[in-house]
């Protein structure tokens, strides 16, 4: 296996880095300031994104955003990079859009596709807990009507 | 987050198995909700990128609205309104309880596509890189980006810099964890920012000497030093990548700045432009004041001489009326007095806007070029950056021009011949001609509606000098004293009131009794010279080519080749300044030192008390104008680019127009002043220059 990667795994977005590391990520992206680098923030961004609280993956994904929107030509890396950081936060609509246009530019991308089977999986899951739950509530629902309606027609 | 450090592989497989319930739900719910229609959601998102925008800029815009609410209504308006929208869109972004940033629909196609063809690939991107959201949707200006600029994805250039910054981290701990320390290591490595920055060989390998290689018996550990030496050497690619890449994008940030330094300066211009419109209207509108104010006064005083007629009866309420009329008077005629007494009315000084712009151009940038003469240009003198300019041509004409707008205000007539010197002190300018007069006019009176008192508009000629018998060919003006050399072989100095003639120097007279007082080697050498230097080249140089004077003293150049310094109290020769070896065309000195330019190319600095020279350099073609201040020698010579020295790093430079284009022009004549050059050519050209 290549040492470097082209893109990171998926377990890569949900190993967290130390909090020095990110401090000294975050301090390297100050000190660049106003014009910080995109490798720079986009350094920061991943940190963020690996992170364990949701407030850091969604900061990180801001500022993914924000570097797709600033440079062209990082546009495609950056449509995985979002598309895990939603994933890692539970957005799998998100995720699966972003997975969904990589895909149509670089339909033979093995990691996109693998990012894809996942977030389907949990789509998948998704939709099935809600419809236990729509259906348990749908139930209770039933059950509570007619327990009223039997309590009336007494 | 504060754990982390702890356990680093602990959740790594915490996406497979989210056992908590009660976020999948919520999750999930927003997502449902989210996820209501692929339209609108878009349209939000395209707003949300512009209301971060917004919310940065909203303490900014709250100030300038209540700056703005003073003055304009319309603008507090539609400030206002947008705001409106701005609040609505806030209030319909937090209904769908987004978080984090998504994008658009529009930004998720406008993927650049994988095409080749480099270089035209790199400027795109470079082009693109500032541009905001609406630009994105314009398909056409896709850019498109080749592998090469993308060589090393951003992820690897994340997994390149975390062993750095562990290898940092390390260091510090082993510091005994010494905050200052981590600090002072931190700004090190911001002035640093390389990665490997201390790369000796020991601490690129640590562990791999070429010791152990030499002697080491086991394949599997040459093996393992060969896996390592290899990640190391992949990591380093990548880090050069990298940096070339920083490097890369550095180099698009200064385009994008020079861009808007650009759009700033266009702006700035605009502003100049708009604010010399106002003006002009205000000075409209200040000399039309000043028709109605001569009528309307007038009335009151009547309406006062009525009163006194009236109120006679006792001695003191007489005289205290007269003192009334007398006031009265004053205060009709002040206006009139002053304006026919002072060279500049107030109304026209009243306001006019300093030129900003001209800070904000390099050196070597022009200004601005006009057409200003159907002939060449003789001479010209301007009093102050984007002020007047007043220029002489071999047409026959003087012409006045506002130089902040460019604008021809009029002319100097009155002269029957070509004007061939000039000298220009605040708005006086005083003019020396072939037609062997000199002439001093207000400039400040050309191109106004004022009229004199028979109803003829007010000549700006002040004075006229008429007692030289051939052309003028040299002059100078300071203060109230004004002399000028002749080709009749004198110069005269002026009484600059009266127009009188106070003195006239015979120059062959003086100097012949100073050769015969001096040592007989000056004698000859200067009666062998004096003689044959009427033509030089072909050229035919003037006697007197070149005056000065500063109170008392003046220098003088001509076509002997000496410059001689004279006093005028006495009118002798002080002092002749012996080097040139072709007629003096021109010259300046101040309290330290004199600078002359001659047709034999060389420009030549003298100290004015040793009376030697200090300093010399020659140039390719005969030098017909100069001038200095303490940083600069600006020269003409014949050719189509000025020539400037800069005295204090030694060095010459050329401006002009004929740095760019080889065809254009020679320049005549050239004037500068706070780095504000102005240049007349053969063509009738007058270019102006930031130097």
């Amino acid at each position: 296996m290549p040492k470097f990667s082209y893109l990171p795994n998926l377990d890569d977005a949900f190993t967290p880095l130390t909090e020095p590391q990110l401090v000294i990520l975050e301090k390297q992206v100050d000190s660049e300031q106003p014009e910080p680098t995109t490798q720079s923030l986009f350094n920061f961004a991943w940190g963020l994104v690996k992170s364990e609280s949701q407030a850091d993956n969604k900061q990180g994904i801001d500022i993914l955003t924000s570097i797709f929107k600033k440079e062209p030509s990082r546009r495609r890396e950056c449509l995985y990079y979002l598309s895990v950081g939603c994933y890692k936060i539970g957005e799998y609509k998100e995720s699966e859009r972003y997975v969904k246009v990589l895909l149509q530019h670089e339909p033979d991308n093995l990691q996109a596709q693998a990012l894809k089977q996942e977030i389907d999986n949990g789509l998948a899951k998704n939709s099935l807990i809600g419809f236990a739950i729509i259906s348990g509530v749908t139930a209770a629902g039933v059950g509570l009507a007619s327990l009223l309606l039997r309590q009336r027609k007494k | 987050m504060s754990n982390g450090s702890g356990k680093p592989g602990a959740s790594s497989s915490g996406f497979k198995v989210n056992s908590d319930l009660a976020t999948t739900v919520a999750t999930t719910a927003s997502v449902l909700v989210n996820s209501g229609g692929v339209p609108g959601q878009s349209a939000l998102f395209s707003n949300a990128t512009f209301q971060k925008a917004m919310g940065e800029t909203l303490a900014e815009e709250a100030k300038s609205r209540t700056m703005l609410k003073k003055y304009t209504n319309e603008v507090r308006l539609t400030l206002l309104t947008r705001r409106h929208r701005e609040t609505v869109k806030l209030r319909r972004r937090a209904m769908k309880r987004k978080d984090f940033s998504v994008l658009s629909e529009d930004m998720l196609h406008s993927i650049p596509t994988d095409t080749d063809g480099d270089g035209y690939n790199h400027d795109q991107s470079k082009g693109h890189s500032h541009d905001d959201d609406n630009e994105w949707n314009e398909e056409s200006s896709l850019p498109t980006v080749t592998l090469e600029d993308t060589k090393y994805s951003l992820f690897q250039g994340f997994t390149a810099t975390i062993p750095d910054i562990d290898e940092r981290l390390k260091k510090f701990t082993e510091g005994s964890g010494r905050l200052l320390e981590f600090n002072d290591a931190e700004n090190e490595s911001l002035v640093t920012s390389s990665p490997l920055r201390n790369g000796g060989n020991s601490s690129l390998l640590p562990d791999i000497t070429e010791e152990k290689i030499r002697t080491s018996q086991s394949a599997s550990q040459l093996n393992r030093f060969k896996e390592d030496i290899n990640y190391r050497l992949d990591l380093i690619e990548i880090r050069k990548g990298l940096s070339s890449n920083e490097i890369d994008e550095i180099d698009r940030k200064i385009d994008r700045l020079y861009k808007q330094r650009k759009l700033v300066f266009d702006r700035i211009a605009a502003f100049e432009r708009n604010q010399t419109v106002m003006e002009d209207h205000l000075s409209q509108i200040d000399s039309r004041l000043q028709v109605v104010k001569d009528i309307e006064p007038r009335g009151a005083r009547k309406s006062s001489i009525s009163s006194t007629v009236s109120s006679s009866s006792t001695a003191l309420a007489d005289a205290v009326d007269r003192l009334n009329i007398n006031s009265d008077d004053e205060t009709v005629y002040s206006p009139k007095t002053s304006a026919a007494s002072s060279p500049t009315p107030e109304v026209r000084t009243s306001r006019k806007h300093k030129a900003t712009l001209q800070r904000y151009y390099k050196p070597g940038d022009e200004i601005h070029s006009l057409r200003a003469h159907d002939a060449a240009v003789t001479c010209f003198g301007f009093d102050q950056p984007f002020g007047t300019l007043v220029t002489a041509s071999q047409d026959n004409t003087v012409r006045v021009w506002d130089m902040s707008r460019y604008r021809c205000v009029g002319l100097l007539e009155g002269h029957f011949s070509n004007v061939t010197c000039m000298d220009m002190q605040d708005n006086l300018v005083l003019t020396g001609s072939l037609d062997a007069t000199l002439k001093l006019w207000d400039v400040s009176k050309v191109g106004t509606s004022e009229l004199d008192d028979s109803g003829d508009p007010v000549s700006p000629l002040i004075q006229s000098f008429e007692s030289h018998v051939e052309e003028v060919t040299a002059l100078c003006m300071h203060k109230n004293t004004i002399v000028s050399g002749s080709a009749d072989k004198t110069i005269r100095q002026w009484d600059m009131n009266t127009g009188r003639c106070m003195q006239t120097i015979d120059v062959l007279w003086a100097t012949s009794s100073m050769l015969n007082a001096s040592s007989s080697l000056i004698g000859e050498n200067s009666s062998s010279v004096l003689p044959g230097l009427g033509s030089w080249d072909d050229v035919k140089h003037p006697f007197i080519g070149a005056l000065q004077c500063y109170d008392a003293a003046l220098a003088s150049g001509g076509s002997d080749g000496i410059v001689r310094l004279w006093d005028l109290r006495s009118g002798e020769v002080m002092r002749q300044l012996i080097g040139h070896t072709g007629p003096v065309s021109c010259l300046q000195f101040d309290e330290k030192s004199l600078i002359t330019g001659s047709a034999d190319r060389s420009v030549r600095i003298w100290d004015l008390r040793t009376g030697g020279i200090v300093d010399s350099f020659a140039y390719d073609s005969p030098i017909t104008s100069l001038q200095f201040d303490y940083n600069r020698i600006v020269c003409t010579n014949r050719e189509n680019t000025v020539k400037i020295y800069d005295r204090t790093d030694e060095k010459h430079q050329q401006f002009g127009a004929g740095v760019k284009d080889k065809d254009a022009s020679i320049v005549n004549y050239a004037r500068y002043k706070e780095g504000y050059m102005v240049e007349g050519r053969e063509d009738g050209t007058i270019g102006v220059w930031a130097v």
